[in-house]
């Protein structure tokens, strides 16, 4: 690493941690730890460790414990250690959702929508098998593909990236069906996390995700769309007037003007995100959107800071 | 439509290029993944409809654009027909172009007046503007639209020659037999007096329906004119006369200032009555640095400026060398013509030896005092010289000639005639050798001349009693030889004692060298022989005459006023042209001679040169290249704007 590298790396330390880079690591543990580590060690120092950061106990200090969770007002008292103990570390079960439909499958810069799905479901699962938290997933297309139910087990974590290593992105979506499946089968009260490009009705998603809701679980929708989708006018090659564009599920095909692409279709996909976020507020989950460029720790901050606001 | 260049045509090839694009670009461009339709809207088939029917638009700009540029190069003229009915007329337009047009009101007048006369004609008649000056030319080939004609006048100047109307009668003449329509002649001049010809007979032009004559003098035209002559000149002092006319009704005060190479040297004020003249004289001008020209000029200049400048040529003070040759320097024939050439002020006399003769060094003359001193290889240079155009004035000698010398003096005998007196009778007057001197040859005593045999195309200038030429004029090759046909020797005769023999010499240096008193001072339109080996250089000192014609004796016509250089081996000669005097004259032709001159010549019924003409058919050009390059430009600005509108893609930041 030359000095120009090694003061790139210092000016940008988000650097590290952009999909194109974390695409180059060879694995998802890798990555998973990357992202995590990168994003507690002196990039964002966040006092709040874990999924949950309610209180739920004292627990006498033993070795090895993490000596700032100390309560020093409960020493003052007691002249004994007790460290506080979260919510986040008592059982939480983290259930991934990640659709592997087709439309997964498309990318326009160097990481498709189903391999930052990827990233995102590791560095989720790893944060939390670090909580010693349950980990399971759930990968569906035009239905259920695979599911790994939540378990606690050591191995669970390798079990969950090995399967998401293997995965490969299907035909269509049936969103509606899977998420309704799942709500029928998850009894353990934990954290669902949806990653998907949520190409369906905003209110009959709220509507199958309501029962996940009502039941407790706390739900969170990574949203995530390529640069491509955003503004596909600045993407698309060789964008002609008139010019097909071909669905990567169902391979309907529909012609399009390059007017339309430019100056209509930004303003249908804005509009179908804003649903989406309509439905979270009404339904009672959370909305996280992101573009397969933006930084997976940009991301995560994001996503804790929601979660931080919503309690 | 025709076309002048209908190979260009070549380039319609190029309509393939857009035609094969348009195949190409029709293909429906490959499908591209897109992650879902769900927020796509179809544009389809009536999109891909109005694609194509903007495409196909587009294309038909883009073959028209090609088609035209083809089109452009190819040149297209469209031929009007002209359906000419037995009423067809052709109407010569001529306009006067000479000197005395040059005054301003006068060529005003003129303009106009031929404006006016071309406007008037009838649209199924034909017009052909003709200059008429020293040369009678039409401004085109073919006939004329009214509109073009009067564009083309518009253009036309008057220039500094002098018109004849015997001339241009002659040459309307063969303008009006080509015809084969009707013919009007409309002559739209100052009808100068001085243009007539001695016979009146000369301005009929033949086979004319009508003529019409257009006066554009007027009596109050202001004309002052100046020409001069040079009285003597030598040793840098010059003495001139300039006569200065007012050819006006009006009493003028003018000044008269004489100037050479470095500014005025003399002026004078003068006053002139109307019509009058007067002959101002400036004496012991001191011409040391003139440059071998003065120019006497009228202050101010009036309507004619053409004619208030008068240039005249003068030696510049040093003397042309003549080349004499000669076998024996001391050859009492030698001394007698030195001494009469130097006696000029504007020759010296330079001996050449007969036994090198080198043509470079001879110049465009020479003269041979004794021809009997030349050797075989002298006579054979000599002629060699003559043949390739140069002059010679060759003498007898009183010795046997060589051979080569008797051949080029075609001499019948080499031995004297017997010692009788032989007396001159016979003598061409028009020779300017002996012009005005004639009488005095006839008083000459002649005691021996050589025979000699003359041949049909010689000129026999002066003969004797015995029917034996005395002086004969010879063309040799491209050259030209005088022969005296007695010597220089006071046994023989008494010519270098008699008075006529510098006359004789001097007059045969200036006839062989293409001079002559009158010929040193000439008119624009006059011609003047320029001999081999001499170049020709106007006032600017540029060389008129190319390296070919330097190898001959070539006859050059001058068109500009100035001071003209003859420059020869033997030195230089200045000649000094000016405009024609009789263009100042402005005094016209009278009513009752205008009203002759219409009324001289026969008409169409009598000549029966032209045929009644019926539904003859005339075509006149037009070039459409203008109308194709702006059809051109519209059809590629257009093309421009539809690609922008409907093939740009913007690409967002």
């Amino acid at each position: 690493m030359n000095a120009a590298t090694k003061n790139t790396n210092h000016a940008n330390p988000h650097r590290w941690l952009e999909p194109s880079t974390l695409a180059r690591l060879s694995n998802l543990e890798l990555v998973a730890k990357a992202v995590v580590d990168g994003f507690f060690t002196g990039m964002h120092r966040s006092p709040y460790f874990g999924f949950s950061q309610e209180f739920a106990e004292y627990k006498a200090y033993n070795d090895g414990d993490d000596p700032r969770f100390i309560d020093w007002n409960v020493y003052a008292r007691t002249d004994r250690t007790y460290i506080k103990r979260f919510l986040g570390e008592t059982n939480t079960a983290l259930n991934l959702l990640i659709d592997v439909s087709g439309s997964m499958n498309y990318q326009s810069g160097d990481v498709s929508k189903l391999q930052y799905a990827k990233f995102i479901g590791a560095t989720l699962a790893y944060l939390a098998r670090k909580q010693h938290d349950a980990i399971g997933a759930t990968l569906f297309d035009n239905g259920i593909r695979e599911v790994m139910p939540a378990a606690s087990h050591p191995d669970t974590l390798y079990r969950l990236l090995a399967l998401l290593e293997r995965t490969n992105a299907g035909d269509g979506t049936e969103i509606h069906d899977s998420l309704q499946h799942i709500a029928g089968t998850v009894t353990r009260r934990g954290i669902m996390v949806v990653l998907s490009d949520f190409y369906c009705d905003a209110e009959e998603l709220g509507k199958n995700l309501l029962p996940l809701v009502t039941r407790g679980h706390e739900v969170v929708l990574f949203h995530l769309l390529d640069a491509g989708e955003l503004a596909p006018a600045d993407t698309l090659k060789s964008m002609r007037t008139p010019s097909t564009l071909r669905d990567m599920e169902d391979a309907a095909e529909v012609r399009v003007t390059a007017e339309y692409m430019r100056d209509e279709y930004p303003h249908r996909i804005a509009s179908h995100i804003d649903s989406l976020k309509q439905a979270a507020n009404r339904y009672g989950f959370t909305h996280v959107l992101s573009n397969t460029a933006r930084p997976l720790d940009d991301l995560l901050q994001q996503y804790l800071t929601v979660r931080q606001l919503q309690r | 439509m025709s076309l002048a260049a209908p190979l260009f045509l070549i380039a319609l090839l190029a309509l393939t290029i857009p035609w094969w694009l348009h195949l190409i670009s029709t293909d429906d461009p490959p499908a591209q993944d897109f992650s879902s339709d769900m927020l796509l809207e179809q544009q389809q088939t009536v999109s891909s409809k109005q694609s194509q029917l903007r495409y196909w638009l587009l294309l038909l700009l883009r073959t028209l654009a090609i088609a035209l540029l083809a089109l452009l190069f190819a040149e297209p003229v469209i031929e009007k027909l002209k359906m000419l009915t037995e009423q067809s007329t052709r109407h010569l337009v001529v306009v006067d172009t000479s000197m005395s047009q040059g005054h301003q009101q006068r060529w005003n007048r003129t303009q106009s007046q031929a404006r006016d006369i071309i406007s008037a004609l009838p649209s199924g008649d034909q017009v052909l503007l003709v200059n008429a000056s020293d040369t009678i030319q039409a401004t085109s080939e073919s006939d004329l639209l009214a509109s073009t004609a009067i564009t083309q006048l518009e253009s036309v100047t008057p220039g500094n020659q002098q018109l004849s109307f015997a001339h241009l009668a002659t040459a309307i003449d063969g303008l009006v037999r080509e015809s084969p329509l009707p013919v009007e002649v409309h002559l739209v001049s100052d009808m100068q007096q001085s243009a007539m010809p001695d016979r009146f007979a000369d301005l009929a032009i033949s086979g004319v329906e009508e003529l019409h004559l257009y006066s554009t003098a007027a009596a109050d035209d202001l004309n002052v004119s100046v020409t001069a002559v040079v009285n003597e000149s030598a040793d840098n002092q010059t003495s001139l006369s300039a006569l200065v006319q007012n050819h006006s009704a009006t009493a003028v005060a003018i000044d008269v200032r004489v100037s050479g190479n470095n500014g005025v040297l003399d002026t004078r004020n003068i006053q002139l009555a109307a019509d009058s003249r007067t002959v101002v004289p400036f004496d012991n001008l001191d011409t040391r640095s003139a440059g071998g020209r003065l120019a006497v000029e009228l202050s101010p200049m009036d309507d004619l400026p053409a004619d208030d400048r008068f240039i005249v040529a003068i030696p510049d003070g040093e003397r042309l060398e003549i080349p004499v040759i000669s076998g024996i320097r001391e050859s009492i024939a030698h001394t007698y013509v030195t001494a009469a050439v130097e006696s000029d002020p504007r020759y010296s006399a330079r001996l050449i030896s007969g036994d090198n003769i080198n043509a470079a060094e001879l110049g465009s003359m020479t003269i041979v005092p004794d021809a009997s001193t030349l050797t075989d290889r002298g006579g054979s240079d000599l002629k060699d010289y003559i043949e390739k155009g140069g002059a010679a004035l060759v003498i007898s000698g009183s010795e046997p000639h060589s051979s080569s010398m008797r051949n080029l003096l075609n001499l019948s005998a080499n031995t004297a005639s017997p010692d009788v007196s032989h007396r001159v009778v016979a003598t061409d007057t028009s020779q300017p050798v002996i012009q005005g001197v004639s009488a005095d040859w006839r008083a000459l005593s002649l005691q021996h001349l050589l025979p000699t045999n003359s041949d049909a195309d010689d000129r026999v200038i002066l003969a004797t009693d015995y029917n034996t030429p005395l002086l004969i004029e010879r063309n040799v090759g491209r050259g030209q030889l005088l022969v005296f046909t007695s010597a220089l020797d006071p046994l023989w005769n008494n010519l270098a004692l008699e008075p006529l023999f510098l006359p004789f010499i001097i007059r045969s240096v200036e006839y062989l060298r293409g001079e002559s008193t009158a010929s040193r001072k000439l008119n624009i339109g006059d011609a003047m022989n320029i001999p081999a080996g001499a170049q020709l250089l106007n006032s600017e000192g540029e060389s008129l005459r190319s390296l070919a014609e330097l190898n001959q004796r070539s006859s050059f016509t001058f068109r500009a006023a100035g001071v003209y250089t003859v420059r020869s081996p033997a030195g230089d000669t200045y000649v000094s042209v000016n405009t024609d005097p009789l263009e100042s004259t402005l005094t016209a032709l009278g009513p009752d001679q205008l009203e002759r001159w219409k009324n001289l010549g026969s008409n169409r019924a009598a000549s029966g040169t032209n045929s009644v003409v019926q539904n003859t058919d005339s075509t006149t050009r037009q070039s459409l290249w203008l109308w194709i390059l702006s059809v051109l430009l519209v059809v590629t600005l257009l093309e421009s704007l539809y690609s922008h509108r409907h093939l740009w893609v913007k690409r967002g930041a």
